[in-house]
């Protein structure tokens, strides 16, 4: 995309040019707008966030403070945020620990049935969660983890670990293999081929699916509803706790909303080029 | 240094009916360059990944020096190799890559580095020891790969088509090099290409491999001169030799017309042998233009400078059949010029079937 | 032989792994669903057979048949929505203008947010009667204001799913249009063909793959939508999908452990029978990987 120069062809016109870019820019405002409300909506108070829509009003951020503090016996955020990121990092971690020697066992070295088992980990995503929750709760409760974090990082490996596998093999599928044959020949074996090969080479794709699995497992609320609303409760959780009953909570709820979804947002934003190579590019070549 | 030895060496790929290499037997001396050449699909890369290690055998067994490697992991058969792209880990310096092996060795630093120096001033890498490969010419990509291989001092250097992915006056001078560097090595080396000029000029002796199956292995010269079968007969030389079904007339070869009459103590007993179907062939350098019993019409001319290749067509039982002669600068005809030629050179003739049943110094006649 | 198994080896903790976690519960689910377990009345557990599987088909479940339909309607129109906006947002993106790293930005930044968020907003900020930014549209055009996610359940719900899933269709759709090798597009035009001619004649041929995988993955997870439902109605009528059916009679306050596991083996079923459908899609992607 890093071209210079004119930037259409010969004999395109350049209105048409214009108006498509215009026409992005429309679309993307429009789209977008929900979220600039809401961003609008956690710096008003309660009471202009349910008035008429107007851009004219005294903007304070009194509702982060509001929300970020604490009250006894409340789940606060920053409990609410430990226990995300915590549930978050260790799931994430504990898949690609997994899936890494899973993939290379399906695109580098690969075992007979490569594509059988590829079918299986996939299969096994078209397995509703709500099927199983019963049993997971029942199981849970059994072993003493209902309401704990491993509870969650167990759960969150496993709804994760399938799709991992799925785009991990495709960026493993891309090293050259040439290079793990010549590492082979100059005395690798499995652990030097992986760190000193396939892994450097890898890393955009292993970060981009890390992202993916960060943003699955932060944004997920089923599970950490029914298996965990005692005290191990996550930031999902903790948004809808400022839904209130009696009061106005739309510019609280609008503050939580943008405190909740910030961290895996500007992730992602950064990471957004990966993401198309990640998500498409690798699952298909 | 070692020698090397495939017996009877045969890679079936699943799904396929064909094996790749069909029961290859080739003994490699030590210090040799030996080349496998032939054209894709031959089986020569696999050949010498199975030497690698990289392909398992399903028939035979390949020993390097007194040792049966078949079953041996690669990086136990202390072995480099070359491969076509280069093969070069990117995110290592070149420093780093041509002490890889060395460093999976657990070969201690200071030697490493030294090894590594030792190489780099063999190959003029010294300046650009700190880059990453993707900072380097191809040439010199070219000259790492090269590296690597000569660091770690193994028994056998194999080499894919190493020089494939330059450009061509590059590969001349490389190919140069390359070859000084091995005599000086003195290392066994085993060397696959495609390219038959490359297999010529470098190699000790040339393995010549078709669908999987050795046709001959030999000096470039005695492939040149006396090739046993059809295949190596147009696969060797270039321009390539001519080869044409000849007629049968009188227990005598007819060549457009006129007869191949073979001199020098070849007899009529093999020429009784003469059979429909028979191929005749003779290289372009054989070929005499402007006098003899044949009438042909230029079809083209390929000057080189150095000498020119006239591209021939003559007139065989109704169709016509193309012939290349070799000529000396300057030459005078011009496309569509009927011109006379004639014979004055080795001749061979092949059986329907592609086997070579003798040769001889021949002329035509009317 | 030890060399298969050394090939193998560093794929068992994942494999082990899941089948553990995927395959356990679905026993336990069968056997509950063999019985009359409920809780409420408390009462014993006890085998009855396939009773729960036959009473599926009586009147009495006409919720588990409503709720089939309405996943089907709200994953069809969700996918198959999200996928032509992902498209046209792609192809959008996919030429050089001013901004064009910013407006994909602002264009994948749904897809980031928790689905709870995003139903959040909607339902309160947008749908809203009284302070929704979307009747206060429709007022300033002089129509009358609608409250969207009671009078309009199934299409409110689609209308978030399709708002967070459409960046990630348009991700997909955008890498599969900066694949197309360029001397294909430019052998195209020198051979006189027209920038829609090579849309429809190349780049949507292209790109076909790139639908297929939208599809497959857009389906696995919208077919599964509950937090969006959790938040934006609750599961009232027209919005209650077979996952949050389940779960309102199970551990969601019905507590029918037993007829609520059938449904599960049901819809597990169901699944499995899409899944392999899909899947043959799929290995027809996996196709051309020749490895040996």
């Amino acid at each position: 995309m890093d071209r210079t120069g004119s930037t259409h062809g010969i004999g395109e016109r350049r209105w048409i040019n214009t108006l498509l870019g215009a026409l992005a820019w429309l679309l993307g405002l429009v789209f977008f707008f929900p979220i600039i409300w809401v961003v609008l909506s956690s710096f008003k108070d309660e009471l202009d966030a349910v008035g008429d829509p107007t851009l004219v009003f005294d903007a304070s951020t009194n509702r982060y403070s509001e929300v970020t503090s604490s009250t006894p016996g409340i789940l606060s955020f920053g409990t609410a945020f430990a226990n995300s990121a915590f549930v978050v990092l260790a799931s994430t971690a504990i898949v690609l620990v997994m899936a890494v020697p899973a993939a290379y066992a399906l695109a580098i070295r690969p075992v007979r049935k490569w594509r059988d088992v590829l079918m299986f980990f996939i299969s096994t995503k078209f397995l509703p969660m709500v099927a199983a929750i019963l049993p997971l709760f029942i199981l849970a409760k059994e072993f003493g983890l209902l309401g704990t974090r491993t509870v969650l990082v167990i759960l969150y490996t496993a709804m994760n670990l399938p799709l991992a596998v799925w785009m991990l093999r495709s960026f493993f599928h891309e090293v050259p293999r040439e290079l793990i044959e010549a590492a082979e020949i100059d005395g690798a074996g499995l652990r030097g081929q992986l760190t000193s090969v396939i892994l450097p080479i890898a890393v955009p794709g292993i970060a981009a699916t890390a992202l993916l699995c960060m943003i699955f497992a932060w944004n997920e609320y089923f599970f950490a509803l029914q298996l965990n609303s005692a005290n191990a409760q996550t930031i999902p959780i903790w948004v809808t706790t400022n839904i209130s009953e009696k009061d106005n909570f739309l510019a609280k709820l609008s503050a939580a909303s943008v405190l909740a979804s910030l961290p895996v947002v500007v992730a992602g934003w950064l990471a957004q080029k990966r993401m198309i190579r990640g998500l498409a590019m690798g699952a298909i070549k | 240094m070692a020698a090397v030895r495939f017996g009877e060496a045969t890679r079936l790929y699943p799904g396929s009916t064909q094996p790749a290499v069909d029961q290859l037997t080739l003994d490699i001396a030590d210090g040799e360059l030996l080349v496998l050449v032939g054209p894709s699909g031959s089986g020569k890369s696999t050949a010498l990944r199975m030497l690698a290690g990289l392909e398992p055998l399903d028939g035979g067994q390949i020993s390097i020096g007194d040792r049966d490697v078949s079953q041996v992991r690669p990086r136990d058969r202390d072995i480099a190799m070359v491969f076509q792209n280069y093969a070069l880990y990117p995110q290592l310096s070149v420093a780093e890559n041509m002490g890889f092996a060395l460093k999976q060795a657990k070969v201690p630093k200071a030697e490493r580095l030294e090894r590594v120096r030792e190489a780099a001033r063999i190959l003029d890498l010294e300046p650009y020891l700190d880059r990453k490969p993707k900072n380097l010419s191809g040439g010199q990509r070219q000259r790492v790969a090269m590296g690597r291989a000569i660091v770690r001092r193994p028994q056998v250097y194999l080499m894919d088509e190493p020089l494939s992915n330059l450009d061509a006056k590059l590969r001349v001078q490389t190919r140069t090099e390359l070859a000084e560097l091995q005599a000086r090595l003195a290392v066994t080396t085993v060397y696959v290409t495609h390219d038959q000029v490359e297999a010529m000029t470098m190699g000790h002796r040339v393995a010549v491999l078709k669908e999987g199956v050795l046709q001959q292995c030999d000096t470039p010269s005695a492939l040149y001169h006396s090739p046993t079968n059809l295949f190596v007969a147009g696969f060797i030389g270039s321009p390539a030799m001519n080869l044409v079904p000849c007629g049968v007339r009188d227990g005598r070869f007819m060549l457009a017309g006129a007869a191949v009459s073979f001199t020098g103590g070849l007899g009529a007993a093999e020429e009784a042998g003469a059979t429909p179907g028979s191929v005749v062939g003779f290289r372009p350098e054989a070929v005499i233009v402007g006098t003899g019993p044949v009438a042909a019409r230029i079809r083209t001319i390929e000057d080189l400078g150095s000498e020119a290749f006239v591209h021939l067509l003559v007139e065989q039982d109704g169709s016509s059949v193309g012939i290349v002669a070799k000529v000396a600068v300057p030459f005078h005809g011009r496309i569509g010029d009927r011109v006379d030629i004639g014979l004055a050179g080795t001749c061979h003739v092949f059986e329907p079937g592609g086997a070579r049943l003798f040769s001889g110094g021949a002329t035509l006649e009317p | 032989m030890d060399s298969a198994w050394r090939r193998r080896l560093p794929l068992l903790p994942a494999l082990i792994f899941t089948v553990l976690i995927t395959q356990i519960p679905f026993v336990m689910s069968i056997w509950y669903s063999l019985t009359n377990w409920k809780i409420v009345p408390p009462s014993p557990r006890e085998f009855i057979g396939l009773e729960n599987y036959t009473r599926l088909f009586s009147s009495s479940e006409r919720f588990f048949r409503e709720a089939a339909v309405i996943t089907v309607i709200m994953t069809v129109s969700a996918v198959l929505i999200s996928l032509l906006l992902g498209t046209i947002f792609a192809v959008l993106l996919d030429r050089k203008f001013f901004g064009q790293g910013f407006i994909r930005t602002l264009l994948i930044t749904p897809f980031l947010l928790m689905p709870v968020v995003a139903g959040l907003i909607w339902k309160l900020q947008m749908f809203n009667k009284s302070y929704g930014v979307l009747n206060w549209l429709l007022e300033a055009v002089g129509l009358d204001s609608v409250e969207f996610v009671s009078q309009h359940p199934t299409a409110s719900i689609v209308t978030v799913l399709v708002w967070q899933w459409t960046p990630f269709m348009m991700l997909i759709m955008l890498a599969g249009l900066q694949s197309q090798p360029t001397d294909v597009l430019e052998a195209a035009k020198v051979d006189g063909a027209s920038s829609l001619g090579v849309f429809r004649q190349l780049t949507l041929r292209h790109l076909r793959p790139y639908f297929e995988l939208g599809t497959l993955l857009g389906s696995i997870y919208i077919v599964q939508a509950f937090d969006h439902i959790a938040v934006m109605t609750g599961g009232g009528p027209g919005s209650t999908n077979i996952p949050y059916f389940v779960y309102k009679r199970s551990i969601g306050g019905g507590w029918l452990f037993g007829r609520s596991s059938a449904y599960s083996i049901v819809v597990v079923l169901a699944a499995l029978l899409i899944a392999n459908l899909s899947l043959r899609l799929l290995s027809g992607l996996l196709k051309g990987e020749e490895i040996v």
